[in-house]
């Protein structure tokens, strides 16, 4: 005899990042949730970002990674506050690691809450964890045949970022290629060419940034 | 990816229902995962064995079903389904069909031995 159960396996993961989400709304505080690969430019883009907003925007940010708490020491020294999250081998950062993580912050003194996710392009994406957007990196030199190979991620990060522009005469990248393929996946997301070491480009997505900040949910 | 920690939810839910149905013991428990959830049955099904090895539910089945992709033009209306990742409508051409459905991972059901 079949008894119904009609449960969602990751329900209570769902559960908590709504949770979050909604402790976010209420306190007015913009939240994305930032992904790549290891070494595509995650924490060198948030300190860009912090050198250029921190007088406009009130930052905070949750660092995710296996072990050491070198990112948010680089956060820190922008003048922001960082809480770290070792995660102790998981892949990824959950609602719960979320939750826990944001008794740290006055909610109500931050405009911007970026959770710099561990460097994963695969799991990630599959575990919300309060964000308003999912906004993701590729770099030039991981290859432009990434978004088929990786899908999930790129079909639902609102933002790409393509960084390492600045590293193109010396790489076979084709980013047009990144673009399109990109585009056939997920047809409303935003892309910005940039480069984290040279700046350029990087201004569409401060104005892109402040911009969302001060939209109404 | 995560079939260990999946696994392991499947059995936390399971557990939940066992008692509120006040079910001792199951056959076998019926899951459904979408494609784009990038779960592999068969791994989730040796997570689950490791599991439940030597428990009370060592001789429970756990039957993992894949569902195709669900598609929906936007500019026809066509519904469809595939296995495969879909970038033109098969009837109208058009460019990227939405993707309806997919990512889903869903406890259908528990069997119960129909004499307990």
């Amino acid at each position: 005899m079949e008894v119904t159960v009609a449960r969602n396996v990751l329900e209570v993961n769902e559960r908590l990042a709504g949770e979050n989400r909604e402790l976010f709304e209420k306190h007015g505080v913009f939240v994305i949730n930032l992904m790549s690969s290891p070494g595509a430019g995650k924490t060198s883009l948030l300190e860009r970002t912090i050198e250029a907003l921190k007088d406009d925007l009130a930052i905070g940010v949750i660092e995710g990674d296996i072990q050491s708490a070198r990112d948010a020491e680089r956060i820190a020294r922008k003048g922001v506050r960082a809480v770290q999250i070792n995660t102790a081998g998981a892949c990824h950062l959950d609602g719960s690691m979320i939750r826990d993580a944001v008794g740290s912050f006055d909610l109500d003194a931050l405009d911007l809450l970026v959770v710099e996710n561990v460097g994963n392009l695969v799991c990630p994406a599959e575990f919300n964890v309060g964000e308003r957007h999912k906004v993701m990196i590729l770099s030039t030199t991981e290859g432009d045949d990434k978004p088929m190979k990786y899908p999930l991620m790129f079909q639902l990060s609102t933002v790409l970022l393509v960084n390492k522009i600045d590293l193109l005469p010396y790489i076979d990248c084709d980013v047009e290629k990144i673009k399109s393929e990109a585009r056939q996946l997920n047809p409303k997301q935003t892309i910005y060419e940039v480069s984290c070491k040279t700046g350029e480009g990087l201004d569409q997505w401060f104005g892109w940034l402040k911009e969302q900040v001060g939209k109404p949910v | 990816m995560h079939e260990m920690s999946i696994a392991q939810n499947i059995l936390d839910i399971v557990r939940e229902e066992m008692a509120r149905h006040q079910v001792e013991k199951i056959e076998a428990i019926n899951v459904v995962v979408g494609k784009l959830s990038a779960i592999v049955p068969s791994s989730l099904t040796f997570c689950y064995q490791v599991l439940t090895d030597h428990t009370d539910l060592a001789e429970t089945a756990l039957n993992v079903r894949v569902l195709p992709i669900g598609y929906a033009c936007f500019d026809c209306g066509l519904r469809f389904e595939s296995d495969e990742m879909v970038f033109t409508c098969p009837d109208c051409g058009a460019d990227t069909p939405m993707i309806t459905s997919g990512r889903d991972m869903v406890i259908e059901n528990i069997v119960v031995a129909d004499d307990s």
